[in-house]
Formats: structure tokens, sequence, C-alpha cells
């Protein structure tokens, strides 16, 4: 869980249109981000309830490095305004649609920065870019032999002799 | 032998020390860090997103690929119950293991029964059908389906959302009880094929239907639905989005006994009709009313007499009608024919507006050219700029295709010569000849997506120059070297006839370039096509479908077009797809969407 520490209200720099939210990375970056912006994250959603019930303003720590913070900013941003289908509470499953065009660009990262952008998506609750996340994740190891997946999420062959030849293993392939 | 035995042991430990190390490596690395959920969400979609189809008869599927990656990936994948909801029965053993992982989540029921011709128990289906009560989709194909579904008279289905059966001899026959004991309340799509339908069965009344498909493989009139039994039906479906009826339009409409009575279809996007008399096609329609916006797609095949009791006649003005119910135009049985080739042409507006041209073509083409008095010619046609083609060459075994004809007669209604964008499906072993016959006038295409291995090679040596009869000059290498050392208006060379010249924008799908002569046809297409002074509009992308490539191969494309303009999605197929001829039956073309995919 995050820790919510009250800020001055100097701390937080002008007032825009919409309310600021300050976010503090695990690297102790303090980032100044419209409130409207991060409406897509369920998680920040409901913290910002939480203080409407105290006329305090608050920061909110968060448990990854200002460097994901910051992309996943950009993310919001990009889409700041939109209505996303995944984001949808009643959205269904994820389907055949592809990939959108921005998203393939914005997720052209490398493995282990994908995989850190996913965890964050995860904790804010940011359905979309999870989903996003997940597929380029899937297309990325898409059509490999189990051998090349391994090789690509850099994770070894944990099996005993007897799992990998067991009847259950014979049901999953 | 002691000796050996203690160093067997000391292996056995020494290999489960290794394991154990491998398992706590592994806890360390990023990709196992992720909580549970969302390496489930990562398996959704490396299982929706793979190449098997939705209902492939394939066990295992091949995306449980995933579940031998390591250990922490199977326990995920197998105590996720959403991954095995797609139950299919064609292996018991299988059947029975996803029956277990999905536990209690709503299932998907598929059977193939043609599917390497192998017999599936009915039993082993029973055992599927008890879970009835958590079934949200069932699907079954094939022959003499009765003694497998025989359960679903007594169970009710309470989850259900989707009914596909397809009985190919024709045979089952929902009369003998209510199915499903009419129990479907989320029933939203029922699709009806080669089955003996209970026209009183609560399913086909139930509101919640959006889809509605209801086909005959054959006429069937002891099974033929009375008009006024087709107006309650629809009457009863508020949400009807797609209505499908193929050789089962019901007794003529005239038989209403309000002969003018129109059945509101509010919510329709597509009306699909198809039968061997245009009567009857306009006794239905004439009886309907949808949104303006809605596709109408109209089949009138012209092989058969028609049912005894429809009004027939030489010449029947289909065309005229469907024009004035939605700037629709089609063709008519005008003339009964025998026919051995089946053809199709379809045109799409950007707003998906649609207008469709279908039909057999022996009959619409026995005047060499269309008669300014032919109802056609009153037909009010789409046009727009922007105006796309669909080209689907359905018989492919055919070796004399009257579809240049087909193209003329069209052309007379469609300005053929403007379209822009063309998709091209089943160009099987066509020749170039072939190519230029049917695309050799169209100079405005920007946007084409080629299908399949067996209609590259033909395409490719179209693109090269071969088989255009108005010109027998061919485009090779030297000619793109020679244009490249004269000056840009290339005074003096013969301007060289080209297939598709302003094509900027090329897909090629389902096409293996592992195999190294077609991978260099295309370089050779490609070296010239990019090159600035050729003459021909710039091809700027390449986008590769389900081909097989090489990365090598990838890095000499893009060093013809450029590194953004190719475009490949990673998608591959095994070595063996590529040889077989995909041969696809009549009655699977509705779910391939050829026209307007």
């Amino acid at each position: 869980m995050p820790t919510i520490v009250s800020v001055d209200d100097s701390t937080v720099p002008g007032e825009g249109s919409s309310r600021l939210l300050l976010l503090v990375s695990s690297d102790n970056k303090h980032i100044v981000v419209e409130e409207d912006i991060m409406s897509r994250s369920r998680f920040i959603s409901k913290q910002v309830e939480g203080f409407e019930a105290t006329s305090q303003r608050h920061a909110i720590l968060l448990p990854f490095s200002s460097f994901v913070l910051n992309k996943v900013i950009e993310y919001c941003s990009h889409y700041r305004g939109y209505y996303l289908l995944e984001d949808d509470p009643d959205a269904a499953p994820p389907g055949r649609s592809p990939v959108r065009e921005w998203d393939q660009e914005f997720l052209d990262v490398d493995r282990n920065m994908l995989l850190r952008i996913i965890k964050a998506a995860h904790y804010l609750e940011i359905k979309s870019l999870v989903g996003s996340c997940a597929r380029a994740i899937a297309d990325m190891i898409r059509g490999k032999t189990t051998e090349e997946m391994r090789e690509i999420l850099g994770v070894e062959n944990d099996f005993t002799p007897e799992e990998e030849h067991s009847p259950s293993s014979k049901c999953t392939g | 032998m002691s000796q050996l035995s203690r160093l067997d042991r000391e292996i056995a430990t020494a290999q489960h020390a290794f394991i154990a190390l491998c398992f706590l490596r592994n806890s360390h690395t990023p990709v196992s860090r992720l909580p549970s959920e969302i390496l489930t969400h990562i398996f959704s979609f490396f299982r929706v997103s793979h190449l098997d189809p939705p209902d492939s008869p394939c066990f295992p599927p091949s995306w449980i690929a995933v579940t031998h990656v390591c250990r922490r990936w199977r326990d995920v994948a197998l105590s996720s119950p959403g991954l095995w909801t797609n139950i299919v029965m064609n292996n018991k053993r299988w059947m029975k293991a996803t029956l277990a992982r999905s536990r209690n989540a709503p299932i998907s029921l598929h059977l193939e029964l043609t599917y390497m011709g192998v017999r599936t128990d009915p039993e082993v289906v029973w055992v599927a059908l008890s879970h009835a009560r958590r079934v949200k989709e069932i699907s079954f194909k094939g022959s003499y389906l009765d003694p497998y579904l025989r359960p679903l008279f007594k169970l009710a289905a309470p989850l259900l959302e989707s009914l596909h059966l397809c009985d190919k001899s024709s045979s089952f026959d929902l009369r003998k009880g209510i199915f499903l004991l009419g129990q479907a309340p989320k029933l939203q799509s029922l699709k009806l094929e080669g089955c003996i339908v209970n026209w009183n069965s609560p399913l086909l009344f139930c509101p919640t239907l959006t889809l509605l498909s209801i086909s005959f493989f054959d006429r069937a009139p002891q099974h033929r639905l009375s008009a006024v039994g087709l107006r309650d039906i629809l009457m009863a479906l508020p949400n009807l989005q797609y209505l499908t009826l193929h050789n089962m339009i019901p007794t003529p409409m005239s038989t209403l006994e309000d002969p003018d009575a129109k059945i509101h279809l509010q919510q329709l996007k597509t009306l699909s009709l198809s039968t061997d008399v245009a009567t009857d096609i306009m006794g239905v329609i004439s009886h309907l009313l949808v949104p303006e916006n809605a596709t109408l797609r109209v089949e009138c095949n012209a092989f058969g007499q028609g049912y005894q009791d429809s009004p027939t006649s030489p010449e029947v003005p289909l065309a005229t009608t469907l024009a004035s119910f939605y700037e629709t135009t089609s063709m008519s049985n005008s003339e009964r024919a025998r026919t051995d080739g089946y053809h199709a042409i379809g045109f799409a507006s950007p707003d998906n507006k649609y207008t469709l041209v279908a039909g057999t073509c022996y009959p619409l083409l026995s005047s060499e050219q269309p008669d300014p008095d032919h109802p056609y010619s009153s037909c009010s046609t789409l046009w727009d700029p922007e105006v796309s083609l669909s080209v689907a060459w359905r018989n492919w075994e055919s070796s004399n295709p009257p579809i240049q004809s087909l193209f003329q007669f069209a052309s007379a209604f469609f300005p053929l010569s403007n379209v822009q964008t063309v998709f091209v499906d089943c160009f099987f072993f066509r020749r170039p000849e072939f190519w230029w016959t049917v695309f050799g006038k169209m100079k405005h295409v920007k946007r084409l997506v080629v299908s399949d291995n067996l209609a590259f090679d033909g395409f490719v040596r179209a693109l090269q120059g071969e088989g255009n009869t108005s010109g027998t000059a061919q485009v090779t290498e030297s000619h793109a070297m020679l244009a490249q050392l004269l000056p840009a208006d290339r005074k003096g060379l013969p301007r060289l006839p080209h297939l598709f010249p302003a094509l900027t924008h090329l897909t090629v799908e389902g096409v293996d370039f592992e195999r190294q002569e077609q991978f260099e046809a295309l370089l050779d297409v490609l070296s010239y096509r990019c090159f600035k002074r050729s003459g021909l509009k710039r091809l700027s992308r390449l986008y590769l479908r389900k081909c097989n490539v090489r990365h090598e191969h990838l890095v000499s494309l893009a060093g013809c077009i450029s590194h953004e303009g190719v475009d490949w999605d990673k998608r591959r197929r095994d070595a063996h797809a590529f040889s077989k001829p995909k041969i696809r039956m009549l009655d699977e073309l509705e779910e391939n969407t050829y026209f307007f995919a």
C-alpha cells in the first residue's frame, strides 16, 4: 500500500482547470500531475475520493521508479478524455481486436521495461494499459517454441523429468 | 555395481538440486514476479491471438505451449478456469481435462465431426452436455448429429448465448421434442444449418436474439415455414441485427391476411436471402422495413425449379425492386440456365453502405452488351470515389471462367476503373493473364490485399508484366536499370504497361517467403516498384500477414522500401499449411467473410 503523506500547499504548483496531484516515485522523485490525466487509474481515483473526506492535500507514494511512472503518465496524458472500452468495468474479455497503433509504438521498449510498465499499470488499476502490455508480451512469444520463449523471458526449465512426462503434462501438450 | 548405484543416486540428487536452483532463479526473474492475474491476462491474449481459429478442432491447442515454459506459468495457467472454457470434444482425455480445469466457468462446446474422419463416441459428448447449465456457446458441425444432441432435449441452458448446429446430412430433427426445454433466456445467436426446424420452438421467439440464421443445403418444402410463421417470429425479435434465410424462403407472402403488412426490423444490420426464385425474395423484402444503412445480400441461384407454389416467370425484375428498396442492385435468374461456375463481385463504400452484386453468370451474360432498356439499367448505383472492390473466385477448379464477361457486364453500371481498394481471395493457380483480365483496366488502385500462397505466383508474374495481351514488354530488373539511366520523363523508352500502376500499399497474406523463389520474385517486384523513376506510383508500404519470412529477408525488403515501410505481423504458419490447396465448401463462405473482409 502507498504511504499517504500530507504536503503543504506550496509543494503543489499553480492551479489549472483540473486539480493537481503529487505523485512520489520509489526513487523519491516528486511528480505533479493533473487529476484529470490520472483519472484513468482506478487506484488514484479511489485515493482522491479518500482525500475529499479531508480538506488536506496529499501526496501519493508509489512503489515504482519515476522512469516507469513517467511512462504511465505519458500513456494517461495521451488518452486524456478518451473513452477506452477496456477501462469499462463491464468490458468483455480480451478479443482479437488489433493493438492500437500508438500503443504499439509506446510499448516498443525492452522486455524488462515492458514488465515494469505492466506491473505499474496493474497496481494503478489501468485496465487498458494492462491489456495493451499483456498483448505486447503475448505477441513477443507468439509463434515461438518453448525453448525460444524461455530465452526471450529469461527463465530456465525448472520441471523435473517426472513433471515433464506426467499425464497432466501430456494434457497440457 | 554398488558404485554405479551410488553414482546414479548422486546424479539424481544433483539433478534435483539443479532443478531446485532453476526454480529459485526463476522466482527472481522479472517475468516470474508478475502477479498471477497479469500472467492469466497474458495467457488469455496469447490464446485468442494464436494461430488456431476459435473453433479449431485441434487438440491440444497450440497456445498451451505457455504451460511448458516453467513451473510457475504452468501452475498459473492450470489454476485459471477462464483459460480452459473452450471444450473440444474430439478427444476424450483432453475434453475431460478441460472440463475439470474450467471448474464452474461458463464453457463453449465445440464438435467437428468431419475432422480427420474420426467419429466421436456420443457418450463422450454427453459427458460435456451434462454441463449444459454452464454452457455459453454450442457449436456442432458434421453429419448425423442426432445421437450426439439427444440429451439437449432434456436439459435447459440458462447461460447459453450462442447455438450453432450444422448437420450436413440434413437429418437432425428438432421437432422430436422441445430442444433445451425451450429454456435459453440469454440466447443471442441462433444458427441452424441443415436442421429440420420446429417452427414453434421457443428458441426462435427468444427476444434477446440478435442473429437468426436458418439455412438448408437443399430445398426442403416439407419443412418450409409459412409466411405467417415468419411474420410472427420476426415480430417477436425486436433486437434482431442479422437475419439469414438460405434456401428457406417461406411460402409466398401474399398468403398473409394483409398483403400490405410490414414487419419493422429496427435494429437490422444485415439481411441475407438466397433461394432459387427471385419472386420469393421479392415477396419477403417487400414486407420488411429495415434501417437505411442495412446491408442487403441476395443470392438467386437459378439452379432449381423453385417451390411448386411459387410463381415463376422467365423475366423477373428483381433488380428494379431491390434498387427501389435500398439503392441495391442484384442479378436475377432472368433465364434459367445450367451453370458450372459461381462468381460473385461485391462493392463497398467507406461508410459501410454496401452495394452487392451477386449471382450466377450465364443467365446474365447471355447478351453481349447490356441493353439500356434492361431493368438493371434503371437501378441507382452507389458511386463513391473511394469505392472498394472485393473479388473472390469461388469455383477455383473451373478452367474456363467467364469472369471477363461478368466484369464487362458489371462495369456498365459501376465505374470499375476508379476502384481504389481491392481485396483478392481464392485466386488459386490463376495465371497472369487472368489477373490482367480482371484488373487490367483498374488504373487507380492504391491499396491491394492479396491472399494465399497458391495465388502468389500468378500475381507476382502479372505484376512483372507477364500475361498482358495489350503489350508484350515485361518489367524486369534490366528495365529498372535502364530507367535509372534515363531522364525522368523517360523519352525514347516505350511506356510499359503495368498492372496496378497507382499501387502504394500492398498487403500479402498467407505466403511462404521461406521459399527462396517466392521471396526473390517479391524482391524483384519491390526493387522496381519502389524505384522513383519507374513511371509508377512508388510503393510505400508492404504488409506481410501470416507469412513465413526470415529476418534477413525483412532486411532486404526494408532496403527496398524503407525500414518503416515493411510491416510483418510475425504470425508464422506451419510449412505444410502452404502446400495444401485451400478448398472451402460453399456453406463455409458465410463464416469466412469473403466479400467485405
